[in-house]
C-alpha cells in the first residue's frame, strides 16, 4: 500500500500559494473595475453639473460675460467646482470655457474642462 | 464474499447525508432567491434611469429649436408646456406670388434637401414660412405661421430642364389678416419653410394605473389627441417641474421673454423595491435629475430680441 501515495503537505502549500496568487488578482482586478465604475459615475454626475451650467452662461452670454464660479456641495462638503470664464474671439464671438474639478474618490479630485463658442453675430 | 459482506449505508448514515443534502440545497435555494430579488431591484432601478435619461434627451431637443419671441411656446406652467415643436426643414423653390389679392396662397418647396421627419407634407400640416420684408434690412425679418390646405407632389418648376421634384403647399397664412406684411417679393425664392407640430408635454395622472407621468398630446392634428405617457412613472403632481428664465437669468412669466427652461424630473420605480436584504422594507425607488437647455433660436436683434438691439 505505500504506492498509493497522495500529496505531500509541500505539494499541498505550493498549490494552495499558486492558487492564492491567482485569486487575489482577480480580486484586485474586481476592485479596480468597482472603483473605475464609481468613478465614472462621478464623471457622469459633474459632466451634467457643467453642462447646466453651460447652458445658463449660453442663454446669457451675448448679454453679459462674467467670469465666475460656484461650488457643489453634498453633505455640507465640497464635491464639484466649476470656474468659467468667457473670451471674446472676435466679430461678436465668445469662447467659453467651464473649468470642472471635482471629487472622484475620498480625497481625489479630476479635473474636466468644457468649452463652446457662442456666436452673438447680428 | 458473503451476501452480509455487501453492506449498502447504515440508516445513520443516510439520515446523515439527508441533514447534509438539506442544509446544503437550502443554502443554494436562499442564494437562489437573493439573486432573484436584487436582479429585480436592478432591472427596476435601470428602468428608472432608463426613463430619466430619456427624459433629459427628449425634453431638451424639443426646446432647442424654439423660438420664444416668435410665440413658439404658446403655454408655460410649472407642470406643462405647450410648445410648437419643430420637425421639419424645407427651402422654396417658387416664392409664392404677393402682393395681389386674398386667397390661398402658393408655395413649392424643394423635396431634397428635406430636413428632419421624413413624410410627405399633409392638409392640415403647419408651417412657418420666413417672410424676408425688405431683402436689404435685417430687422423685419419674421416667421409667419401658415396651414396647409393641400399638399400634392408637383415640381419646381423654375428650376432649369428638367425641373426637380417638390411639394406644392396652398397655405391659408395668417398674414391676411395684416394686410401690410402683403408685399410683392417678400418671401423669396430659397427661404426656409419649417414644418412644425403643436404638442403640450404636461404632468398627468394616468387613469389606467393611477400613476403620474410626464404625458405628450399632439394638438395640432385637428383638435386634442388623446395624451401619451412618454415619460414615468413619476413621484406624483409635482414629478415634473419647468421653470423659466429670461436672457438676465431672472424667472420669467412671459412666454416671449423666455431663454432658458431649467428641467426638473423626479421619477420612481414602475414597482416596489425591497431594499436592505430579504426582511427589508419594500417601496419604490426615486431618482431625480435637473437639466438645463438654452433657447438657440431667440432672435439676437430687432423685433423680440431682449436687451433690445438694433440690427
Amino acid at each position: 500500500m505505500r504506492q498509493e501515495r497522495g500529496f505531500t503537505i509541500v505539494e499541498v502549500i505550493v498549490a494552495m500559494l499558486v492558487l492564492t496568487v491567482g485569486l487575489l488578482g482577480l480580486v484586485t482586478s474586481a476592485a479596480l473595475v468597482t472603483r473605475m465604475i464609481g468613478r465614472g459615475q462621478r464623471s457622469a454626475v459633474a459632466a451634467a453639473y457643467a453642462g447646466r451650467r453651460l447652458e445658463m452662461l449660453r442663454a446669457s452670454a451675448c448679454v453679459s460675460q462674467p467670469a465666475g464660479s460656484e461650488v457643489l456641495l453634498r453633505g455640507g462638503n465640497p464635491v464639484d467646482s466649476l470656474t468659467w470664464s468667457f473670451t471674446a474671439l472676435g466679430n461678436k464671438g465668445w469662447q467659453i470655457v467651464v473649468n470642472n474639478k471635482y471629487l472622484t474618490a475620498l480625497g481625489q479630485w479630476r479635473s474636466d474642462v468644457v468649452e463652446t463658442e457662442v456666436s452673438c453675430l447680428l | 464474499m458473503s451476501a452480509l459482506g455487501r453492506r449498502g449505508y447504515t440508516l445513520v448514515e443516510l439520515l446523515i447525508a439527508l441533514v447534509l443534502l438539506g442544509i446544503v440545497s437550502g443554502a443554494i435555494y436562499q442564494v437562489l432567491v437573493n439573486n432573484q430579488r436584487v436582479y429585480q431591484a436592478q432591472t427596476q432601478q435601470i428602468d428608472l434611469q432608463e426613463n430619466l435619461r430619456a427624459a433629459t434627451t427628449v425634453l431638451p431637443a424639443e426646446f432647442r429649436e424654439l423660438d420664444a419671441a416668435d410665440g413658439d411656446i404658446q403655454m408655460m406652467t410649472a407642470t406643462a408646456i405647450q410648445i410648437r415643436a419643430m420637425r421639419k426643414l424645407g427651402f422654396i423653390c417658387v416664392a409664392p406670388v404677393l402682393g395681389g389679392g386674398v386667397g390661398n396662397i402658393s408655395v413649392t418647396v424643394r423635396d431634397a434637401p428635406m430636413f428632419g421627419r421624413n413624410l410627405p407634407f399633409a392638409k392640415g400640416d403647419s408651417v412657418l414660412l420666413f417672410w424676408e420684408g425688405n431683402p436689404a434690412k435685417r430687422d423685419d425679418d419674421q416667421w409667419l405661421p401658415g396651414l396647409i390646405s393641400s399638399a400634392p407632389a408637383g415640381a419646381c418648376t423654375k428650376d432649369p430642364n428638367p425641373a426637380t421634384p417638390g411639394w406644392v403647399l396652398s397655405l391659408q397664412p395668417q398674414w391676411l389678416n395684416n394686410n401690410g406684411l402683403n408685399i410683392a417679393g417678400a418671401v423669396t425664392t430659397g427661404s426656409p419653410v419649417r414644418a412644425f407640430e403643436i404638442v403640450r408635454y404636461q404632468v398627468y395622472q394616468s387613469a389606467s394605473d393611477g400613476k403620474w407621468y410626464v404625458g405628450y398630446q399632439n394638438i395640432s392634428a385637428g383638435g386634442f389627441a388623446s395624451i401619451q405617457p412618454l415619460i414615468g412613472p413619476l413621484t406624483g403632481s409635482d414629478g415634473l417641474e419647468l421653470d423659466y428664465f429670461d436672457v438676465n437669468g431672472a424667472v420669467t412669466t412671459d412666454s416671449s421673454k423666455v431663454a432658458l427652461i431649467e428641467i426638473h424630473l423626479r421619477a420612481q420605480t414602475a414597482a416596489p423595491v425591497r431594499s436592505g436584504g430579504a426582511l427589508g422594507t419594500l417601496a419604490n425607488k426615486v431618482d431625480s435629475i435637473t437639466t438645463r437647455v438654452a433657447l438657440r433660436n431667440n432672435p439676437r436683434c430687432g423685433t423680440g430680441s431682449a436687451p433690445f438691439v438694433k440690427c
